[in-house]
C-alpha cells in the first residue's frame, strides 16, 4: 500500500500554482510608452502581431489602452507589422 | 504653445540630399508657420515592417516643435504630406508631459542601453536593478 507521502509527489504540485501577476508600468514607474521602441512592444505582441490581452500581460487598464495605441502607432509608421508569422 | 512630434517617412529612393532637402522643406515650413523646432532626428534609412508602395525601406524623420493652440500649421503640412509623393507615411501626436520628459531624457542620453529604455520616468537606482526581473520572466 502506497502512503500518503508517497501519492504526495505523483502530480506535480507546481501546476496548481499561481504566479502574481502585476503591471510593470505601475511598479516600475513608467509613465510614457514609446511608439518607436520596437523591442520593448514585442513584448506585448504574440506571433502573429497580435496585441496580447491583459490577462497574459497584467497590466493594468489605463497602460493596457497606453500600450495599445503604441502599438497602433508603430504599426501605421511600418514599425511593426500588422500580420506576420513568426515574428519572435 | 502646445508640444507636438511628427514622425514621417521618406521614399529612400531618393538620392541622400534629395531625403535631406525634403525634410528641411518640411521644417522650413514649420518654422514659417511660427513653429518653435526643438529637434530633429534623422533616424535613417529602416527596414519597414510592410511593403508600401513597393517599397521595403524608408528614410525616419523625427520633428519635435511647439505651435500655438488652435494654429493651422500642423493641418497644412499633413495636407502638404498627402500631397507630397515621396512621403510614405507620416503620424503627428499631440505630447503631454510625461512624453515631454521622456524625448529630454531619451536626448539626454539617459536610456542608451535597450534595458533602460523601457523606465523613463523612474531615476531611482532601484528601478534600474528590478527592471531586469521582468523581462527575463517574459522571455522564459
Amino acid at each position: 500500500m502506497a502512503t500518503r507521502e508517497d501519492i504526495k509527489f505523483l502530480s506535480n504540485p507546481k501546476i496548481g500554482q499561481k504566479r502574481n501577476k502585476y503591471c510593470r508600468f505601475r511598479r516600475f514607474g513608467i509613465k510614457s510608452i514609446d511608439y518607436t521602441d520596437v523591442d520593448f512592444l514585442m513584448n506585448f505582441i504574440n506571433e502573429q502581431g497580435k496585441i496580447l490581452p491583459r490577462r497574459l500581460t497584467g497590466n493594468s487598464l489605463k497602460y493596457q489602452r497606453k500600450v495599445a495605441t503604441a502599438i497602433k502607432r508603430a504599426r501605421h509608421l511600418a514599425l511593426l507589422p500588422y500580420v506576420a508569422d513568426n515574428l519572435k | 504653445m502646445r508640444q507636438y512630434e511628427t514622425t514621417f517617412v521618406i521614399d529612400p529612393t531618393l538620392s541622400g540630399d534629395e531625403i535631406r532637402q525634403t525634410a528641411e522643406m518640411y521644417i522650413d515650413f514649420l518654422k514659417k508657420g511660427n513653429c518653435e523646432v526643438m529637434h530633429l532626428e534623422e533616424k535613417g534609412i529602416l527596414q519597414l515592417a510592410y511593403p508600401i508602395r513597393k517599397k521595403t525601406s524608408g528614410a525616419y524623420f523625427w520633428v519635435e516643435f511647439k505651435a500655438a493652440i488652435g494654429s493651422d500649421v500642423i493641418n497644412k503640412m499633413e495636407l502638404a504630406f498627402r500631397r507630397d509623393d515621396t512621403i510614405l507615411r507620416y503620424l503627428t501626436i499631440k505630447v503631454d508631459k510625461h512624453r515631454a520628459q521622456f524625448n529630454v531624457d531619451k536626448r539626454a542620453g539617459k536610456f542608451i542601453k535597450k534595458e533602460k529604455v523601457d523606465e523613463d520616468a523612474s531615476e531611482t537606482k532601484d528601478g534600474n536593478v528590478k527592471n531586469e526581473l521582468p523581462k527575463a520572466k517574459v522571455e522564459g
